[in-house]
């Protein structure tokens, strides 16, 4: 490789390299009032004529809520990971397989909208992110469950871009989807009896849950911004020889 | 005459003790829900809990009425049974130690996990300011020699298969609790009339019987 060459790669590296480290810890938070919305659900449908009538549906899927963010330059965004807190009631036997996991949808209306319609038309999208009954803090009872932040595919994050792009408000809805169990609560809010200043007492909570994001610009804009950046560099690499090519021949002839 | 004074005395002995026993009882308590769920093809039942350790509910009653306080989500219609069992609700009403209290419970607002008060609030110990849900006297019958003979009664959510109802053991670490309340009755006054009666008519004959055998040795002697 040629010096000229060389100095160009490593300009563009550098580039990137300080291009990503500048966006990598790019996090956004949403905490919301949680929904408490809850439908039937199958989440194996691929086609409307394979779902069955709503009250035939095997599963449950309860919506978390409607998280909005404030990206300034969403459409060049790559979503990495996500990690979510939230109040939930699962069934001991959520566990594994069996353990709900998240999925990301449009906003939807109404007390009863379709989930599982959703998904099949592509507007929603599946996560890989379980959520599990053993996970701390385990029990029969509304648990304040976290986990870590998880990994999303390519095709989550690019939903989940394509999700927050078409909503004027940057919203995406969050929901707790089992193909199999039904028991699963996450409620809104909370009232119970308490005992623990000796007399029953009425104890009334609202919940809340909060959806972290982690992302980077894609990398289509990473590549453009690299390649750009080199073509800049040749170009005025190639200028800057040309001239002291030229101011070297000059000063000969005047010699 | 003799008769008479006989009847009557006996009828007085009866009536004084029997409303002595069946004094009109309300009988409290309350314990962390249990929240454990058994569903089977047939139900759904989720355990709330025991309640009345060691209580003696006396002779002669049954459960008239009561109050109850239980926090659960997405219930729609689902039915309170009380008996004897804390585990295999299905075997425990099959073997008919399970009694449905004719409550029906349903969530005011499904996406809220909701502490509902049965028929309405209530103070512990005292009938009112809402009146008592009302049992049906077979099932009061039945919750009351349950708990006369086991001095203890469980208590057990019952919906559809596969329902999603939800009932908290904790919130956040916090324990969840249910109340129930029973008045117990006071045998009514008819009953405690043809018990005087009947007894007073027996020992009348027995009397009866007594002095005509008492003539009828005096005339042989």
């Amino acid at each position: 490789m040629n010096p000229t060459r060389f100095a160009a790669v490593t300009a563009v590296l550098i580039g990137m390299l300080c291009h990503f480290q500048h966006v990598q810890a790019g996090i956004v938070t949403s905490t919301v009032v949680q929904s408490g919305t809850k439908v039937d659900y199958i989440g194996t449908a691929s086609s409307i004529g394979q779902l069955p009538p709503m009250s035939e549906r095997p599963g449950s899927a309860s919506r978390i809520g409607t998280f909005d963010y404030e990206f300034v330059d969403l459409p060049g965004l790559f979503f990495l990971r996500a990690r979510i807190r939230f109040w939930v009631q699962l069934p001991p036997e959520a566990i594994g397989e069996l353990a709900p996991y998240l999925v990301f949808s449009p906003v939807l209306q109404g007390d009863s909208p379709d989930l599982d319609l959703e998904l099949i038309s592509g507007r929603a999208v599946k996560t890989d992110i379980r959520i599990s009954f053993d996970l701390f803090p385990a029990g029969v009872g509304i648990v304040e469950k976290q986990i870590d932040f998880k990994d999303l595919t390519k095709e989550q994050s690019l939903k989940l871009s394509s999700i927050l792009s078409n909503d004027p408000q940057q919203r995406v809805d969050v929901w707790l989807a089992s193909d199999t169990l039904k028991a699963i609560t996450v409620p809104k809010n909370v009232s119970y009896i308490s005992v623990s200043t000796g007399l029953p007492t009425l104890v009334v909570k609202n919940l809340t849950s909060t959806l972290d994001l982690e992302f980077v610009p894609e990398p289509a804009t990473s590549v453009m911004f690299g390649i750009g950046l080199s073509f800049a560099l040749q170009r005025s690499w190639k200028e800057y020889r040309r001239r002291k090519g030229t101011s070297s021949k000059g000063a000969k002839e005047r010699c | 005459m003799k008769s008479f004074v006989a009847s009557f005395v006996c009828f007085l002995a009866v009536a004084i003790g029997a409303a002595r026993m069946a004094k009109a009882d309300i009988i409290f308590d309350f314990a962390q829900q249990s929240g454990v769920a058994e569903n089977t093809g047939l139900r759904r039942a989720v355990y709330l809990g025991r309640l009345f350790n060691g209580v003696d509910g006396g002779p002669f009653r049954r459960m008239d009425s009561m109050y109850a306080t239980i926090t659960l989500a997405q219930a729609s219609g689902v039915r309170l049974f009380v008996g004897n069992g804390s585990t295999n609700f299905d075997n425990a009403l099959a073997q008919g130690r399970m009694t449905d209290t004719g409550i029906r419970v349903t969530n005011s607002e499904q996406n809220r996990t909701e502490t509902i008060f049965i028929p309405g609030s209530f103070t512990p110990g005292q009938i009112g300011p809402n009146a008592p849900f009302q049992i049906d006297e077979q099932a009061g019958t039945a919750i009351f020699n349950s708990l006369a003979t086991n001095k203890r009664l469980d208590f057990w959510l019952v919906g559809d298969s596969n329902s999603g109802f939800t009932v908290p053991s904790t919130v956040g670490g916090d324990a969840a609790f249910f109340i129930a309340q029973f008045h117990t009755t006071v045998p009514e006054p008819t009953s405690i009339l043809l018990a005087g009666a009947g007894v007073g008519y027996v020992v009348a004959r027995m009397r009866g019987k007594k002095s005509k055998k008492q003539s009828a040795s005096t005339e042989v002697g």
